[in-house]
């Protein structure tokens, strides 16, 4: 179950900052039937990709996970930009959460992200939202 | 059987031959990757197929509607087979066909060079997290593979029927 948890690693420690820094943005994960949420609502989808699944050192192979996180932050339009930063800090504060020393890793799979980009703007004519777009690779090992 | 000899003052020549080799091929690689399904979302393949690199910012400006064939994509003809209607459905015909040639560059001349969509609706696209997907996660292969000593002569292997001109293939 290391693919569940390298999963799990990530979104939890997404969540949890999220959660500390404003309890009213909702998640949204991979696989997950939502409605858009109103106009006045902030909300985050985010998604793991994998492109990596093992790495084959001497002998059997290794479950060595890597890949993307893509986090779309989004807030009301028209209403500055104020709440989209404080959200994506705490989004990127989530994700590089992992890599602190003091990190508790629950899920025993060694979480890491590296080069996180973002937050990118979008401002789409017929969105409902305005929307920050953040990434960044990550590695799961066990 | 002996080598060609060369003076060791081709060493710099033959070195920025090598590599400006190597940036054209990571840039040429890179639009190639991009103008793929599985590195681009697809729906008429319009914005697959318009990706582009050049020394300018790339201006997202281009409508699917001024560009054939993706103009008539989501059109039928009408029940009396006289005008072009909109059938307002998602179109099973996508299409990627690049637009634009990748040009050579020179990477002395040409230090930076912009990658980028040209399709007016490409920011929609950047919410799809498969852009990101290759730009953070295949180009790192990508370019560790095209900037290193090399052989010479590259072989490419290809499985399935995918359509692309890169996204299946395998180095060997």
């Amino acid at each position: 179950m290391t693919l569940v948890n390298a999963r799990a690693a990530f979104e939890k420690a997404v969540t949890d900052a999220v959660s500390a820094a404003d309890a009213t943005v909702l998640m949204v994960y991979d696989n997950v039937r939502y409605t858009v949420p109103g106009k006045t609502k902030k909300y985050i989808l985010m998604t793991i990709n994998f492109n990596r699944s093992t790495l084959q050192n001497q002998g059997a192979a290794q479950d060595y996970y890597s890949g993307v996180i893509q986090c779309n932050v989004y807030v009301p339009k028209s209403a500055g930009t104020a709440v989209l930063s404080s959200i994506s800090e705490a989004v990127i504060d989530g994700l590089t959460s992992v890599n602190a020393s003091g990190y508790s890793d629950t899920f025993n799979v060694s979480p890491r992200v590296s080069d996180v980009s973002g937050p990118t703007p979008l401002e789409l004519e017929d969105r409902s939202h305005f929307i920050g777009i953040i990434s960044c690779q990550f590695t799961a090992v066990v | 059987m002996a080598g060609r000899k060369k003076g060791i003052g081709q060493i710099v020549t033959d070195l920025e031959r090598q590599l400006n080799d190597d940036y054209n091929a990571l840039i040429q690689l890179t639009v190639e990757g991009l103008s793929t399904e599985k590195n681009s979302p697809v729906d008429t393949g319009f914005f697959a197929s318009s990706w582009k690199a050049g020394t300018q910012k790339i201006r997202a400006q281009d409508k699917r509607e001024n560009h054939a064939p993706w103009s008539g994509i989501y059109k039928t003809r009408s029940p009396g087979g006289n005008q072009w209607v909109n059938t307002g459905k998602k179109p099973t015909g996508s299409q990627i066909k690049p637009r634009f040639a990748v040009p050579e560059f020179n990477f002395k001349r040409q230090p930076t060079v912009y990658i980028g969509n040209t399709a007016e609706y490409a920011g929609y696209a950047l919410e799809s997290p498969k852009v990101a997907n290759f730009i953070q996660g295949e180009m790192r292969s990508l370019v560790q593979q095209t900037f290193k000593e090399k052989a010479p002569g590259r072989i490419f292997t290809r499985t399935g029927s995918n359509s692309s001109v890169f996204g299946s293939y395998t180095r060997l």
